[in-house]
């Protein structure tokens, strides 16, 4: 048991969930399935943590792994990443689109908690295995799910963050939700970094980059929703005198 | 004599450290995006080892 392996995702959990509770707050408020989804989202990030830190306390527990890797590993992209659809796109092809993953995380789900394991597949290829990985999924044809689900959350979560950014940059319009936005893409890839500095066998970098992607986000989040103190951009004209 | 520049409303601009990075940010993100869908499309087909 190591601080980096137990309080580090403990604490992405713990922000995860607070956020979570603030997007929903906002969405009883409010409404508008963008924060509903991102909320769900959310949840979804600080059950990835939850069960991170539980496995750096306590060691393997098949329950956990399993809503590690659907929850923590495959889900979380994609459902923030729908969140954003729903904010960018037509109601009709945001609907569409949930449907489509809905079902695949439906299909997710039943893969993962009737798949096989062994736990001493964990330190298996350039990993650590101080931290959990798909390596202790044995039965064939589950891991190559997760990159579908990702590149559909990276598009939708990140690329919808920065094409925001890029449109209220292009028309020099509110500034907090361009700053709130590359915090958010740059949030949300942090732990796709911190993958891969753990693949090239650094402990703990993959719950380091999950804790900034958490901090990031919600930052971002704060930033975008709440307007700057300072005056709105100046024109040229104004800038010069 | 006409002063043309009546003719179009002035541009707008961020203050000059914004007008600076958020399109360099921008310009990053787009590179780092690419690279990540890159791999992602790689461990699909059995380049890389995936989570």
């Amino acid at each position: 048991m190591t601080v980096i392996n137990t309080l580090v995702p403990f604490t992405s959990a713990i922000i995860s969930f607070i956020f979570a509770f603030v997007i929903f707050k906002r969405y009883f408020n409010r409404r508008g399935a963008h924060l509903l989804l991102w909320g769900i989202g959310m949840v979804f990030y600080g059950i990835g943590g939850f069960t991170e830190a539980y496995f750096g306390a306590f060691g393997w527990n098949s329950l956990i792994f399993r809503m590690w890797y659907l929850f923590g590993a495959i889900l979380v992209a994609a459902w923030l990443g729908q969140g954003t659809v729903y904010l960018l796109a037509k109601r009709r092809v945001a609907n569409i689109l949930m449907v489509i993953l809905g079902a695949a995380s439906l299909y997710a789900a039943i893969r993962i908690f009737s798949a096989q394991l062994d736990p001493s597949l964990l330190t298996t290829s350039v990993h650590t295995g101080s931290e959990l990985s798909g390596h202790a999924i044995i039965t064939p044809g589950i891991r190559t799910l997760t990159p579908f689900f990702n590149i559909y959350g990276v598009v939708t979560l990140v690329g919808g963050a920065v094409y925001s950014a890029w449109i209220f940059y292009r028309k020099r319009v509110l500034l907090h939700r361009v700053i709130g936005n590359i915090l958010i893409a740059v949030g949300a890839l942090a732990p796709a970094f911190g993958g891969a500095f753990s693949r090239f066998g650094i402990p703990g970098t993959l719950y380091i980059g999950e804790l900034l992607g958490a901090i990031l986000i919600f930052l971002g989040f704060w930033r975008a929703t709440t307007p700057m103190a300072e005056k709105e951009p100046q024109t040229v004209n104004e800038a010069v005198s | 004599m006409v002063d043309e520049s009546k003719n179009y409303p002035p541009k707008r601009q961020y203050p000059k450290f914004f007008e600076k990075t958020v399109p360099i940010a921008i310009g990053i993100l787009v590179v780092v995006i690419t690279g990540v869908l890159v791999f992602a499309i790689g461990v699909i087909f059995g380049l890389f080892n995936g989570i």
